[in-house]
């Protein structure tokens, strides 16, 4: 069974159509990226499958495992195994990042008929990922992306897919201001990640999106699409995106 | 315009107590009578009706406890009942109140001195190894004064438990140099509660103060920090909750009457039901006050579709070369927030609960804040 499977997907955002007829499968262990200029739809993408408010299916389906995603609320598609990196991850001050992280997982064990995690076995585990995503582990006690860097923010993502092992990982613009060394603590995770086998034994699935083929370079894609005016208009394999570095979109269009 | 209808000064203030040194009794009747009745009154009492606490001062016994003092016998400290003060240190007090306490926007602390028969003074000299933790009464009238000297530091933590009616007025000088932190928490329900900050900072002087509010019955907590002093600061911070029924009337002054000086507020309010929460945060830079820095920010949350939240900063600046920001917001739970939450497979009651509850929490610090978040945190859910 696919992972994902998207039919025509049109979506609207306040009433303006953006997403104009998208199709896309992704199954166990591939990786897909989606390259396009800006305001071609590939954030609205990552957010309607996430379920953020405000983003409007008028036709067009999700399937995510089998299930019928847009009937989902955004807590249930993370406890089905859906995950978002955030473009822009949200400061929450006054919210221990353990609080929050204990929070997610509890939530998701809960709706998985599982027992939680003692404290003790918690601490293990995220002070294990924050090490290896080299966040220091005192993050734990502040709050919630406060006043972390644009990196730590990233990184930090980062650790949340790991500690809560989705079966697909949206990366919506991941590597935007990263520099070199935290680009590849991201992508070694990314990379970790994708090969830790789900549920089931299959392999995790990641759908990123960039910007630029730098990234593509670290995390390596088994498919790149171009999103452009609200349609896939073209998909390949990772040579498209070094056709798109050295000539742009401009080719697309015509 | 309406006039209060007030009781009888001479009924309020009661038979003339036997001689108290430490207070000038004469002046403040003289000027009592004027300033509850004064324009100011009424706009500083518009939320809060000032006949509700006139009557139960008046229905309080002449005898009430005395705060209970938690290490108060250690090197640096020197407490000692307002009845038992030798005369250098009546007049010390008489003096602060006469010159520090400004009866026209406090007339009700006027009043509630008046009616005292008891309290202490504090002295503070040197740093005090342990924080001096001081017990409020359950009920009655409670007043501290506190003094201290040039380059001490204390910490001082308030803890509230009453039943019915308290009025407490804590006055603290802090010469130059000296630093008070203050943590305070009075989370009972169904309380009458009237109480006055005043805080007087000479040069260099810091006084911080973080403290946490469930609203009563009424009550209305009152600051006054007068930064009197080159170089001196003052940060305040805190959080309230007001439930069904409740009321919080909180009025915070910060004066800058000197230069190069630092003030920062930062409240943080929750309306979690049918209530009503008061917040005036006034900042007032003086003539004469060059690169006074000051800051006033005011967040409230409102959860529940009747609660009243007001709040209103209030800024006068009469120096060209300051800093003043100020910031009052009445809002809902910022969805971005709750969709990050939700996004990462927390249910949206749960995720609405850590969220309010850090809202408070963030304004929250000390050897309280626990308690408090506790306390918070049990409303919340």
């Amino acid at each position: 069974m696919n992972i994902l499977e998207i039919n025509n997907l049109q979506v609207e955002v306040g009433n303006k159509l953006i997403l104009r007829g998208v199709d896309l499968e992704i199954a166990p262990g591939e990786v897909h990226a989606i390259m396009g200029p800006n305001g071609s739809g590939k954030s609205t993408l990552a957010n309607v499958l996430a379920g953020r408010p405000g983003y409007d299916i008028v036709d067009g389906s999700i399937q995510f495992l089998g299930r019928d995603l847009t009937a989902l609320e955004p807590e249930e598609r993370a406890q089905a195994g859906l995950f978002l990196a955030f473009q822009y991850p949200v400061e929450i001050p006054g919210v221990s990042n353990m609080e929050f992280l204990k929070g997610a997982l509890d939530s998701l064990h809960a709706s998985r008929d599982q027992a939680p995690l003692t404290t003790v076995e918690f601490m293990k585990r995220v002070r294990s990922l924050a090490t290896r995503l080299q966040l220091s582990p005192e993050f734990l006690k502040r709050g919630v992306n406060e006043g972390f860097s644009g990196g730590e923010k990233k990184r930090n993502e980062i650790l949340q897919m790991l500690l809560l092992q989705p079966r697909l990982a949206v990366l919506d613009e991941t590597d935007s201001g990263l520099d070199i060394d935290a680009l590849q603590v991201v992508a070694d995770g990314v990379n970790g990640f994708r090969e830790g086998a789900g549920e089931g034994g299959e392999p995790n699935s990641v759908l990123l999106i960039t910007h630029y083929q730098r990234l593509l370079n670290h995390i390596v894609p088994d498919f790149v699409h171009v999103l452009t005016g609200g349609r896939i208009a073209e998909s390949g394999d990772r040579s498209l995106a070094l056709k798109l570095e050295e000539q742009g979109y401009a080719w697309l269009a015509s | 315009m309406k006039a209060l209808a007030l009781p009888d000064v001479a009924d309020l203030v009661g038979p003339a107590a036997a001689a108290r040194d430490w207070l000038d009794e004469e002046r403040l009747r003289g000027r009592i009578g004027a300033n509850l009745a004064s324009g100011t009154t009424r706009e500083l009492w518009k939320y809060t009706p000032l006949r509700g606490f006139l009557d139960a001062l008046a229905g309080c016994p002449a005898q009430t406890p005395l705060p209970r003092l938690e290490h108060a016998d250690q090197p640096g400290l020197r407490a000692v009942p307002l009845a038992d003060l030798d005369d250098v240190d009546a007049a010390r007090v008489r003096d602060s109140i006469n010159q520090r306490l400004e009866g026209e926007r406090h007339p009700l602390a006027d009043l509630v001195l008046l009616r005292a028969r008891g309290g202490w003074l504090i002295d503070v000299r040197g740093e005090p190894a342990q924080a001096l933790e001081i017990h409020n009464p359950r009920h009655g009238i409670a007043p501290v004064f506190l003094r201290l000297e040039a380059g001490a530091e204390l910490t001082v933590i308030e803890h509230h438990h009453s039943e019915g009616f308290l009025a407490q007025i804590t006055h603290a000088d802090l010469e130059a140099g000296a630093r008070l932190r203050h943590y305070r928490a009075a989370l009972e329900r169904d309380v009458a509660h009237y109480s006055l900050v005043n805080v007087h900072l000479d040069r260099d002087a810091a006084y911080e103060l973080n403290q946490s509010l469930v609203g009563g019955k009424r009550r209305r907590a009152d600051v006054h920090v007068v930064v009197d002093g080159t170089g001196a600061q003052t940060d305040f911070a805190g959080a309230y909750l007001v439930e069904d029924g409740q009321h919080l009337d909180q009025q915070l002054v910060v004066e800058h009457r000197a230069g190069h000086s630092r003030s920062r507020q930062k409240f943080h309010g929750i309306g979690a039901g049918k209530g009503r929460s008061v917040f005036n945060g006034r900042i007032h830079i003086h003539r004469g006050a060059p690169q006074s820095d000051a800051e006033l920010s005011n967040r409230n949350l409102a959860l529940h579709p009747d609660a009243e939240m007001n709040t209103k900063p209030e800024l006068e600046i009469y120096t060209d070369d300051v800093r003043c920001a100020h910031g009052a917001t009445v809002g809902q739970m910022s969805a971005e927030a709750l969709f990050y939450l939700t996004a990462r497979g927390i249910p949206e009651a749960e995720a609405r609960r850590l969220l309010s509850h850090g809202f408070v929490r963030e304004c929250l610090a000390g050897p309280l804040a626990e308690m408090a978040a506790a306390r918070f945190r049990e409303a919340l859910s």
